[in-house]
């Protein structure tokens, strides 16, 4: 088996909480592939994409939708949904990109954090998956792959990253079990949650890019309903 | 074994109807003391009357920071340190997903997750520390398969997996032990409500195992024993009570 030069061409792909060591790969992977990506992410207040990266993403064809305040903020997803759908015509695959989140104690952890976390790791997954999932189910098909952490399992980093990276797998079991018999695929990829060297955080991050393409593709597709572990053979305990 | 002279305070969360009801009358009628907080007014007002004295009842909306700051105030007058906190509040409106509007998605968010961590966030300050106090968590089957009260009620339960998992070093440290139970099926007037047409309700049956909706009592039971000191070195476990029914092939 030979596999294509550019396996997205014609593939249009959206990748949300892109602004970061995972989204990026996931993107250059994407767009290296020949997908049409558009990439969704909060950008803090005040700060601006830099020229060098804006010019990187766009020699790769990639759309930047930086976005500020409220992340899960229903029209701007609602919006951006739109557009690609207007001048692309439709949306293969939805990458939600789940791993907000920092490290803190049960302790330090206040309610306003809580919500915050939930807003960017939940709420928005669901937002994009409601607003997407139409054009897809019209279209006869199409992949969503929501990236969260072994945190679900071994409550790593924060109780509020640990709650909503189990939350949303519990999303992605719900989508696929109402979804999988609509052509719809639905995977989740469960990267290890141990803070790890920058060597390691970017082995991990070209891993999920690298599992993200493979789904992309449609390689992957006897796949659906998984959540995936991807910890490069180092087990937990 | 725990002296049976002895009584325990016990805290029960969504304890005024449904499972939660059940629990907080397992644990009175064995000696405890117990305080049960709930949305439910009326419900609240009627276990109470019946209980002898050894219920107390609090109005709490698990979805406000406020009202369960305000109720933690209140709880340690009475009860100034905790053994056992159960957490059994849960709402859904199963629906499609594409049917799930936003309010319906952050209401079932704010109950049965916010609100476990709020409450959560209140109360394990109050509890008593290196003397087998515990916590459990009535989860659901749902987080695990998906199905069941709609995605939206999935989500929410499927939380607690991951709070659950970082609280097992905290609160190991102090002592407490803390577990998820997830049942699927009980019967329960939420139940009633998501499957109101009996050849629906008989359906769900044939696909159990033991051949019987679950019962309250015995995720009570199952809520005792896991309360109990006896059962401190189970701690951090995800405890399925659903008659054999999701892990079968079809």
């Amino acid at each position: 088996m030979q596999l294509e030069l550019f396996p997205l061409a014609n593939k249009v792909a959206l990748v949300t909480n892109g602004f970061g060591p995972v989204g990026e790969e996931i993107c250059r992977r994407l767009a290296g592939a020949g997908a049409n990506v558009w990439l969704h992410g909060q950008v803090e207040e005040g700060c601006e994409l830099s020229d060098t990266m804006a010019a990187e993403w766009t020699a790769l064809g990639v759309h930047l939708s930086p976005v500020r305040g409220t992340a899960a903020d229903r029209q701007t997803i609602a919006q951006l949904v739109a557009t690609i759908l207007e001048q692309c015509g439709k949306i293969d695959l939805l990458v939600n990109n789940c791993q907000a989140g920092q490290r803190r104690s049960f302790h330090q952890l206040t309610p306003a954090d809580w919500l915050t976390t939930m807003q960017l790791n939940l709420d928005r997954p669901f937002l994009f998956c409601q607003q997407v999932l139409p054009a897809m189910l019209g279209a006869g098909g199409g992949t969503i792959v929501h990236v969260s952490s072994t945190a679900a399992l071994t409550g790593q980093i924060s109780p509020d990253f640990a709650a909503s990276q189990s939350a949303v797998q519990s999303l992605t079991k719900g989508l696929w079990h109402e979804f999988h018999g609509k052509g719809i695929q639905v995977i989740g990829l469960a990267p290890e949650a141990k803070e790890a060297g920058a060597e390691q955080s970017g082995q991990l991050a070209k891993a999920i890019g690298e599992m993200v393409l493979l789904l992309g593709t449609g390689y992957g597709v006897y796949l659906n309903g998984e959540i995936l572990t991807v910890h490069g053979g180092i087990p937990n305990g | 074994m725990a002296d049976p002279t002895v009584k325990r305070n016990i805290v029960v969360v969504g304890g005024a109807a449904g499972i939660g009801r059940e629990i907080a009358r397992q644990f009175a009628r064995s000696g405890d003391r117990v305080a049960v907080a709930d949305i439910n007014k009326q419900a609240i007002e009627e276990l109470t009357a019946d209980s002898e004295g050894s219920i107390f009842g609090y109005y709490v909306d698990v979805s406000s920071w406020e009202s369960v700051c305000h109720w933690a105030d209140d709880l340690i007058r009475r009860f100034p340190a905790i053994d056992s906190f159960i957490y059994s509040a849960g709402i859904t409106n199963r629906r499609p997903f594409l049917e799930i509007d936003w309010p319906a998605w952050q209401k079932t968010m704010a109950v049965n997750l916010h609100g476990l961590f709020y409450c959560l966030k209140a109360v394990l300050p109050l509890m008593r520390q290196q003397q087998g106090a515990s916590v459990v968590i009535i989860g659901s089957g749902s987080a695990i398969t998906g199905t069941g009260g709609g995605v939206h009620y999935a989500a929410s339960k499927g939380g607690a997996f991951g709070l659950l998992r970082a609280l097992v070093a905290e609160l190991g440290r102090k002592g407490i032990h803390c577990n998820v139970v997830a049942p699927r099926v009980i019967q329960s007037e939420m139940l009633d409500r998501l499957y109101p047409d009996p050849d629906d309700k008989q359906k769900l049956i044939d696909q159990i195992p033991i051949g019987r909706l679950g019962q309250p009592a015995d995720i009570a039971a199952l809520v005792r024993f896991l309360s109990q000191q006896e059962a401190q070195y189970i701690h951090g476990q995800i405890i399925l009570a659903d008659g054999g029914r999701t892990f079968q092939a079809d």
